[in-house]
Formats: structure tokens, sequence, C-alpha cells
């Protein structure tokens, strides 16, 4: 039989004390909304710590506590030092989300924008890009659950995957994004206190020296500093990072939610408090081979390797803080992809004169219909989730160049944004099956930079930016 | 001769075969079917899994993976152990050249078949070619971005 570092049952346990904790303060919490706009975006009244706190906890997610260290055991040094760099995702946001906070002073999404800056073409391809990037990575997440259980309890993936759902489903479903914010900034402290403690263990019982001279002797390539793929994965997470931040929705609703002034503090720090952590779960990874651990999938190498060097207690920090790491991403993106479906597909186009309580309403559908349709997708074990995550790589990048000179130049036109996300993602998706993961987001950013390049220099149009200041 | 009853006749057919299957060492019964990357590995990590074509379901203890650069194994070069109960290895950091694998179970006499997987990373000059790509695109973006955002800062600042 395999041994787990924890007991089926205390795993379970542990989910279900979460479960409930975070299902009743939510439910605690969204007692205090009483409009739309309360439930959506927090009363666009959340101050500096929350804000810095949510911007951390959300953007630690199964990337950072899972597919860091994946990528690290099979890429190496790059793999972890690269996913490090996804901090400049949140870092370069900063700006963008002040300008967003001045352009938008009534806006709800990132869908918004691009309506309104772009018109209808564009806004179809980008919320065909958001649909599918915001179903990959719940998909990821609610896989990532599953995969964590198993790993540390051998509790079934299932099981463990539809705990998880249940719980992020449930709070967000009460408290809407005030829920998400508040318990976001429970999550980055439990984060940032257990991966330093790990991360000290680690150091303590493996060592430095005894990690490096084994991967010296067995697997040098880990430590290649010009290993190719991993070289050619540098800059494509880095797009892939940028992309998701810049489009998202999740991001978005932050930047309006937060209080005047606050936005570009707290991305900053937000993103230099994330920068080490995938160092260190990365770093987790490279103790594998000398402690003899090679599971049956990459994903599962951080919470194994953590487990079997720490003992009982150690798995059990590990289970919590990547349970909550993986909580404070799955209700950000619940929240805001229901936002972008009630506010943009809902409101916009089937019931404009909606009132405020049929918005709350079917806001809340939509965060059920999105676990429901989550948890379906989770059943079939699809890929592991950094195959998965990468896929998406090849959407979100296409987004970069068209929201970043959308919102500072008036030149670019709606034709030459709509046809610089659609053919960028094309180029995307072809590099990902011609050549690997690792290059899909980088040539979809470069396809779509190249085309907007062409838009800006050929256009005439100035857009008026008063046209953002759309009436509710 | 001893006369059995009708029942125990039509049963011994049965009787005899459930005692031939159940008492056979598992040794004769098992074997060992490894599956590796049907194609070059350009990335240097694969997995592998182990299939029992196996009669009964006999849990397979101590289960590893040799790795030799030479087909007869004269000299193996690495052994992994598979983690648990689990017969599936996510092997990793392997340079360019022709590996064989094969797969053992403590309680099996034989290993497994034997797989050839061929490491060949992709070429320096297209690694970098990316990189530098990937540099130049960034730079160019940090810089629209910044001065970009100091433009608008200034024009806030003056209105």
């Amino acid at each position: 039989m395999t041994e787990f570092a924890l007991d089926t049952s205390l795993g379970l346990t542990i989910v279900i004390l979460f479960g409930v904790l975070w299902v009743a303060f939510g439910y605690w919490l969204g007692r205090k909304n009483k409009t739309h706009e309360d439930f959506a975006l927090a009363g666009r009244n959340v101050g500096f710590a929350f804000a810095a706190a949510t911007a951390m906890a959300t953007w630690v997610t199964s990337n950072t506590t899972l597919v860091a260290p994946q990528l690290t055991y099979q890429f190496g040094l790059w793999g972890m030092i690269g996913y490090s760099f996804a901090a400049l995702g949140l870092l370069l946001f900063a700006p963008m989300a002040k300008r967003i906070k001045t352009l938008l002073p009534n806006g709800y999404t990132s869908g918004d924008f691009v309506r309104l800056r772009y018109g209808q073409a564009a806004w179809w391809v980008f919320i065909i890009i958001s649909v599918v990037y915001a179903f990959g990575w719940l998909i990821s997440l609610g896989m990532a659950g599953g995969i964590l259980l198993e790993s540390l309890s051998g509790l079934d993936y299932h099981i463990g995957m539809t705990a998880i759902l249940i719980i992020c489903v449930g709070y967000t479903l009460f408290g809407g994004l005030r829920a998400v914010i508040a318990t976001d900034f429970i999550q980055a402290l439990i984060i940032i206190v257990g991966v330093s403690l790990i991360a000290w263990w680690l150091v303590d019982n493996v060592g430095l020296q005894s990690i490096h001279s084994n991967l010296s002797q067995a697997h040098p390539q880990l430590l290649d500093v010009l290993f190719p793929a991993a070289v050619m994965f540098l800059f494509n997470n880095i797009f892939f990072g940028l992309g998701e931040i810049f489009h998202s929705n999740v991001w978005w609703s932050r930047a309006l939610s937060f209080k005047q002034g606050v936005a570009y503090k707290a991305y900053l720090t937000g993103g230099l408090m994330w920068l080490p952590i995938p160092i260190i779960t990365g770093f987790i990874a490279l103790a594998a081979p000398q402690l003899g651990i090679f599971p049956p999938s990459a994903d599962m190498i951080g919470p194994t390797v953590a487990a079997a060097v720490l003992g009982t207690t150690g798995a059990v920090i590990v289970f919590i803080v990547i349970f909550s790491a993986l909580a404070s991403s799955l209700d950000s993106l619940l929240a805001a992809t229901s936002d972008l479906v009630t506010q943009d597909l809902f409101h916009k186009k089937l019931k404009p004169n909606a009132s405020d309580r049929t918005l709350m309403r079917f806001n809340r559908y939509c965060i059920l219909a999105l676990g429901i349709v989550t948890w379906l997708f989770c059943l079939p074990r699809i890929a592991t989730l950094g195959a998965l995550l990468n896929f998406a790589g090849a959407f979100v990048a296409s987004t970069i160049w068209p929201i970043v000179l959308g919102l500072y130049f008036r030149r670019l036109t709606g034709g030459y944004a709509a046809l610089a996300m659609a053919l960028g993602t094309a180029a995307g998706l072809a590099a990902y099956f011609l050549v690997g993961f690792y290059v899909a987001a980088l040539t979809s950013c470069a396809v779509s930079g190249l085309l907007c390049g062409v838009g800006v220099w050929r256009s005439q149009e100035q857009f008026d930016w008063q046209r953002l200041q759309e009436e509710r | 001769m001893v006369k059995l009853p009708g029942i125990a006749k039509s049963l011994l057919p049965v009787l005899t075969f459930c005692w031939v299957f159940l008492s056979a060492p598992t040794t004769l019964a098992q074997s060992l079917q490894l599956e590796g990357p049907s194609s070059t590995v350009r990335e240097g990590y694969f997995t592998v899994s182990v299939v029992a074509q196996e009669q009964r379901e006999e849990p397979l203890t101590n289960l590893v993976i040799d790795v030799s650069t030479q087909a007869d194994f004269s000299h193996v070069e690495q052994t992994f152990p598979a983690l648990g109960d689990f017969r599936k290895l996510s092997l990793t950091g392997f340079s360019d050249g022709v590996y064989y694998l094969r797969a053992r179970a403590g309680n099996l006499a034989e290993p497994s078949n034997v797989i050839k997987v061929t490491v060949q990373h992709y070429p320096l000059w297209q690694a970098l070619g990316l990189f530098f790509t990937g540099l130049i695109i960034f730079a160019l973006l940090v810089v629209i971005l910044l001065k970009s955002h100091r433009r608008v800062e200034k024009e806030a600042g003056n209105d």
C-alpha cells in the first residue's frame, strides 16, 4: 500500500472544518451586500491592506503551489526562476489599474472596456478568449484540489475535487466579492507564514548542498542554464502571466473595487510579496530525485516531496497552505467570471432594464452554474495542470497589446484589435501543437503585437476617452 | 475407482481449474509490460507506465525502473523507484542520448520488456532565438507602458 503523509480521514476532516468556516464567514459577510454593486464590487470601497492581500493571494494559485514545482521538476532552475517572473504581471498591472480606475470610474468588467473602446467584433473575440481562459483556470483549480488531497491523504481525486468546489462556490455564493477579498486576506497570511515555515524546514532537513550534489551527478540537465526547452519557456511564461492579468476580469474587478488611489500601490505590493513564493515552492521539487521520489504525474511533485520531508505535521501545513491558495483563486475566478456573464451578456445583451435585485440573483445563479460546469469538466482528469494552463496561454497572450494600447493610445481601432486577438490566438495554438506549450504565449503575443503595431501605424482615428463613461 | 456423485462430477473440472489457477506461483502467471514515449523526447522529461499482464490481481511490490545506455543492461546507470503502489513514473533531467529502460518488481522474477527512449533537446540556436525575440518584445512592452503611464500622469497633472 502507498504510505500517505496524512490519514485519509484527517485530510477529509481538515477540508470539512475549513469548508464550514469559510462558508459561515461568507454568509456573515454577505449580510452587508444590499445592492448588486456591493455584491460584485464590494461597494468600490476596498482599502490598501485588503487590496494588496487579495492581489497577492489570488495570484498564489495552483500555478504557484503545484505547477511551479512541476515545471521546476521538468525544467530545473529555469522552471523555478521563470515562474517567479510571473510577478511582473502584477507589477506592470499597477500603473494600468490606476488608469482603469480613472477611465472607467463606473465600469464593472474588462468586457465593458473592450466593448466601449473597440466595439462588438473585438468584444466577441475577447469574450471567447475570456471564457476559454476562465474555464481553463477553473478546471485546473478544481483538478488541483483533487490532486492535492490524493497526493497527501490518498483521498479519491473525485471526492477532493468535489469538496473544494462545493466550499468555494458556497462562500462566494453567499458573500460575493466582499467575502472573496476578506477570505483572501486571511488566506494570504496563511500562505506567507506556511511557505516560510516549509522553506525553513526543508533547508534544515535536507540541505542545499546535498540537493545540489545529487542533481549535479544524476540530473545535470536540471541545473543547466542553457537547457533549451527551459530557455524557450522563460519569456513564454512571462507573456502568459501578463496576458492572464491584463485581460482577466479577476484583476479588473479588483482595480474597480479598490478605493481611489489604492490600486497602484496595492498591485505593486502584491507583486513584490508574490515574487519569492514560486522560488520556494519550486525549490521543493529539486529535492525529489535525492529523496527517490518519482511521482506518477509531475504535478503531484510539490505536495508529495513536502509531505515526505516534513512528516505529518508538515503535511498538515502544506495541505492548509495549498488549500488556501486554491480557494483564494477559485473564489476570485468564480466571482469575476459570473460578473462578466451577468454584466456583459445578461445585462447588456439580454435584459438592459433588469433591476438591481434581478442582477444580483442572476449573478448568484451564474456562480452556481459555473461551479457545476467546472465540476463536470474536472471529472475526467484530462491533462496535467501545466499542460492545461499553458494551452490557455495561447489565448490570453494575444490580448496584451490590445489592452495596453487601448488604455493609453487613441489610434488603435476595433478592427485591428479584433484581428490581433484572433490571429494571435491562432498562431499561439499552432505553436502549441507544432512545437510545445512553452512557445504558445510568446508566439501569440508576437503576432498580436505585430498586428497592433500595423494598426496604430495605419490608423488616423482619435478615440474619445469620454465614450468610456457609460451611463448605467 | 471411486464413484463421485453427479454434482461433484460436474464441479470437478471447475474445481480443478480453480486449484491450478489459484495455486500457481504468481511469478509464472504475471509478466510486466513497460510503456514509454513513442517519439523522440525534446524536453528531457517523459512518463513511463507499467502494466502487469496478470491472471489475477496481485499488487506489485518494490516496482523500479532501470535505466541504461546499453541494450543488454550490462551497466545500469540509474534506478528509479515508483511512488507507493503507483505504476506510472514521471522521469526528468535527461541529457541528449539513447536510453534503454526496463521495469522490475520485487515479487516477480522476470523484468519487463525493454523500451528505447531517444532524448534529443532542441538546438540551442532555436532556444536562444526565441529567448531574444521574447526579450525584445518584453522590453518594448515595458518601455511603452511606463512611458505612456508617465505621459498620462503628466497630462492629468496639467489638467
